[in-house]
């Protein structure tokens, strides 16, 4: 167990980094990956050359984490952007 | 965050010296609303928990095959072509949120959201191990023993067992799940299945074991937008300030009028049995999921005072301000707000079931083969194409292949092509017509596809014809 932090979660800064970046790309990383994979066939991804996914699932997988780093690195865009590193002052 | 019970009960005073927020220990709570969350508790996870077990013919009933790129879904084969159902199926969903929203509030987050789903089942297991809400707060307070320990990780390893179990069932909704078990069994679990299940069922456990409402007030979208459905005529749970106030404790045969007193004895029930830790006396707050176990609560100490009902309740802003009885509220429903939410979500949810009941069993893509024409013997014009059948019906079929568009155009070679249950099957068709048919240039062609047994199984589809010049 931790020692003493009173202050939840939502009020603390890694708290609204996982909250505010990781989560909502998560969200949008899970959309994506379903429109995305529901076009285009894994199968036939072939990039320079390379034939891309030995089996469909790895590149279900490979793909979500894809997008939602992705997804992620524009949230922490905004949230850099919109409340610099320490969180809105509020 | 709003201070947590600490008056009535000066041993509860909580000082959460081991926890990254105040902790909440809710209070176990029984009345009319438990009993409906728990109802839906059941429904809901019988449902989840279930389905996957359920067979249709030789196959599961619900099947979403990722590998194979089928859904199956009772009778009906769906490709990732049918992505509209999806999409139906999730307009939908958020129209009815938008409905009962405007009706009744949280009600979806109250009863049926998985995060208060699993926060319930996971508090009726910490309950059982640990104690209600003092025994726990002691337990926590208390420093490490054996005894403590014990009970901790007894508590765990049932959590960690009822996450296992929610994530090899939620993948069991992508393998057949019978499959899965005898893969667990046998320690060979393909890497993908091991990695979601264990990622299925961490989520579980963080979320359900101690994110709770944190997740509600913190990571919540819905909770943020929707007062926006909410109006005047809007049942929410409230606390009936002008007939609760001024609140006081007071012995039971005591006569609060002549005390000066309102009806609530101030007790802090309602507090103690808050989920997220809230005084709904205050007044309305975004952190309400409208669980209604303070209804319940509250409820209970009415009837030990022997006073009516319903200090707190679910009732609308409207319903307040204007002394409405229940009736005179719910006549109120009926507004426009509601009555076109109702409106679209119908029209939506028909169309959708009457395109899905409609729809041909069988579907055509044509792709055309890179190369221009070329002619052939006879100075014949002859272009190749790649035909995609998907035969979504649950029988082996015999299709017959045809082409118009352009004088004279005929299928060169195979026209009849067998296709097997639910399968998808890839074929090169030739297409050639005579010189001098067609302008030169691209032409536009239809290709037609029909059953051999059932003439009214077919399906179409345009693409182009070119003749070089
Ligand atoms: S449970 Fe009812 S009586 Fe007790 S404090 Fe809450 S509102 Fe007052
Ligand atoms: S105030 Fe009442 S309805 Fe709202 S979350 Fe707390 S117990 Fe549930």
């Amino acid at each position: 167990m931790t020692p003493a932090d009173p202050k939840p979660i939502g009020e603390r800064r890694i708290g609204r980094f996982m909250m505010q970046v990781l989560w909502p790309s998560f969200l949008m990383a899970a959309v994506a990956v379903g429109v995305f994979f529901s076009m285009i066939d894994p199968q036939e991804l072939v990039f320079i050359g390379v034939h891309l996914a030995d089996t469909r699932e790895a590149a279900y997988t490979v793909g979500f984490f894809l997008f939602w780093a992705l997804f992620a690195a524009s949230s922490a865009l905004t949230w850099v952007l919109t409340c610099g590193p320490d969180g809105p002052k509020d | 965050m709003s201070e947590p019970a600490s008056q009535g009960q000066p041993g509860d005073v909580e000082v959460a010296l081991y926890e990254v927020r105040k902790k909440i220990y809710p209070r176990a709570v029984t009345g009319l609303f438990a009993g409906w969350r728990w109802a839906l508790v059941w429904f809901t996870q019988l449902l989840f928990y279930g389905l996957p077990w359920l067979s249709w013919g030789d196959r599961p009933m619900v099947l979403f095959d990722l590998e194979a790129r089928r859904f199956y879904l009772l009778g009906i084969v769906l490709y990732p072509q049918d992505f509209i159902y999806l999409t139906g199926l999730l307009v939908i969903s958020a129209l009815s949120l938008f409905l009962f929203t405007a009706v009744a509030g949280r009600l979806w987050c109250g009863y049926a959201c998985p995060q208060t789903v699993y926060t319930e089942i996971f508090m009726w297991v910490e309950r059982k191990i640990e104690g209600d809400r003092s025994a726990r707060m002691k337990l926590d307070k208390s420093p490490m023993s054996g005894a403590k320990f014990s009970r901790k990780a007894a508590k765990h390893v049932a959590w960690v067992l009822i996450a296992l179990w929610t994530g090899i069932t939620f993948v069991g909704y992508f393998t057949p799940i019978r499959e899965l078990l005898g893969a667990i069994v046998t320690l060979s679990t393909g890497p993908w299945q091991t990695f979601w299940v264990l990622f299925y069922g961490f989520a579980t456990w963080g979320n359900a074991g101690f994110m709770r409402e944190q997740v509600c007030k913190y990571m919540c979208p819905y909770a943020r937008f929707q007062s926006a459905m909410f109006d005047k005529d809007t049942m929410i749970i409230t606390y009936d300030a002008a007939r609760g106030e001024p609140r006081g404790s007071r012995s039971k045969k005591a006569d609060p009028a002549a005390l000066g007193l309102g009806a609530c004895i101030d007790c802090s029930l309602c507090v103690q049995v808050c989920p997220t830790g809230i005084d709904i006396r205050k007044g309305l707050q975004y952190e309400c999921i409208g669980c209604a176990a303070c209804i319940d609560a509250c409820d209970q100490v009415m009837d030990k005072m022997s006073y009516p009902r319903g200090l707190i309740r679910y009732t609308t802003e409207n319903a307040m301000a204007e002394g409405l009885d229940t009736r005179a509220m719910l006549r109120r429903v009926a507004r426009p707000r509601v009555l076109v939410y109702s409106g679209i979500l119908l029209a939506v949810t028909l169309a959708l079931f009457a395109h899905l009941l409609l729809r041909s069993p069988i579907k055509l893509d044509v792709i055309p083969d890179r190369s221009l024409g070329r002619e052939v013997e006879e100075g014949m014009i002859e272009n190749t194409y790649r035909l995609q059948f998907i035969n979504s019906s649950e029988t082996a079929r015999r299709f017959l292949v045809k082409v118009d568009g352009i004088e004279s155009i005929f299928v060169a070679g195979q026209t009849a092509f067998e296709i097997g249950p639910a399968g998808v099957r890839m074929v090169p068709v030739t297409v050639r017509t005579k010189p001098g048919n067609g302008k030169p240039g691209s032409n536009p062609i239809r290709f037609e596809v029909r059953a051999e047994d059932d003439e009214s199984v077919s399906a179409s589809a345009k693409s182009t014809f070119f003749v070089p010049r």
